[in-house]
């Protein structure tokens, strides 16, 4: 396990058995900027932006 | 991350172009939370899938303990059960509970009381919400007006 306890690696084989080596976070939003930017904000401060382990697009 | 926006946001695609990492399924009009979910469900790419509101009300900070249980123990899915702490109003909560036990006695007790949206599954679960479960009974005139987008008429 990582010392990052958020970071990528920390995801990555941390179970042989069931790894993580993408999240996906599935987020709802209508008409809801403001909150979306915060929420957006919030999963920075936890993961890191463009960590490696967040989704890939789906358009990518 | 997947956003599953209900109307075209030029802040949605801001924050994709600042992050490839998040992916927006635009939809056409408002179909609604369960709605927007599912397709966010149906384009989630990742080994688990969290599922959560956008507004803060459930901590993001235990998606790490969400995932660490899930690995760790049996289960395919982790869910956020409401403590008495952190509560809705009281006759919110009443109403709700009231729905739930009207749900469940009809359904045999499936749907835990006090569980939100907040949870975290296997992608493979998630897939149990893609086009294999859609409604197979349809009224297509009513559909054709479901789907939104402008429709203009024209004589004939």
């Amino acid at each position: 396990m990582s010392a990052a306890p958020f970071g990528g690696d920390w995801f990555i084989g941390a179970s042989r058995d069931k790894p993580v080596r993408f999240l996906s976070i599935v987020v709802p939003a209508y008409n809801e900027n403001d909150v979306i930017v915060e929420f957006n904000r919030a999963i920075i401060g936890l993961f890191g932006k463009n960590s490696g382990c967040l989704a890939k697009s789906f358009r990518e | 991350m997947m956003a599953a926006a209900t109307t075209p946001s030029s802040c949605c695609n801001a924050l994709k172009a600042a992050d490839p990492t998040i992916g927006i399924v635009d939809l056409s009009r408002n179909f609604g939370k369960e709605i927007a979910l599912t397709a966010g469900l149906d384009y989630a790419r990742g080994d688990v899938v969290v599922v959560i509101d956008a507004d803060l009300q459930h901590p993001p900070e235990l998606i790490p303990q969400f995932i660490t249980r899930w690995q760790e123990e049996d289960a395919e899915v982790v869910y956020g059960k409401r403590g008495v702490a952190v509560g809705r109003e009281p006759r919110k909560k009443g109403t709700s509970r009231a729905f739930l036990r009207v749900i469940n006695s009809l359904s045999g007790e499936l749907i835990p009381v006090d569980a939100g949206d907040f949870r975290i599954l296997s992608r493979p679960r998630g897939r149990r919400f893609g086009p294999g479960s859609r409604a197979t009974h349809r009224y297509m005139k009513g559909l054709f007006a479901w789907i939104g987008y402008r429709q203009n008429p024209n004589a004939l």
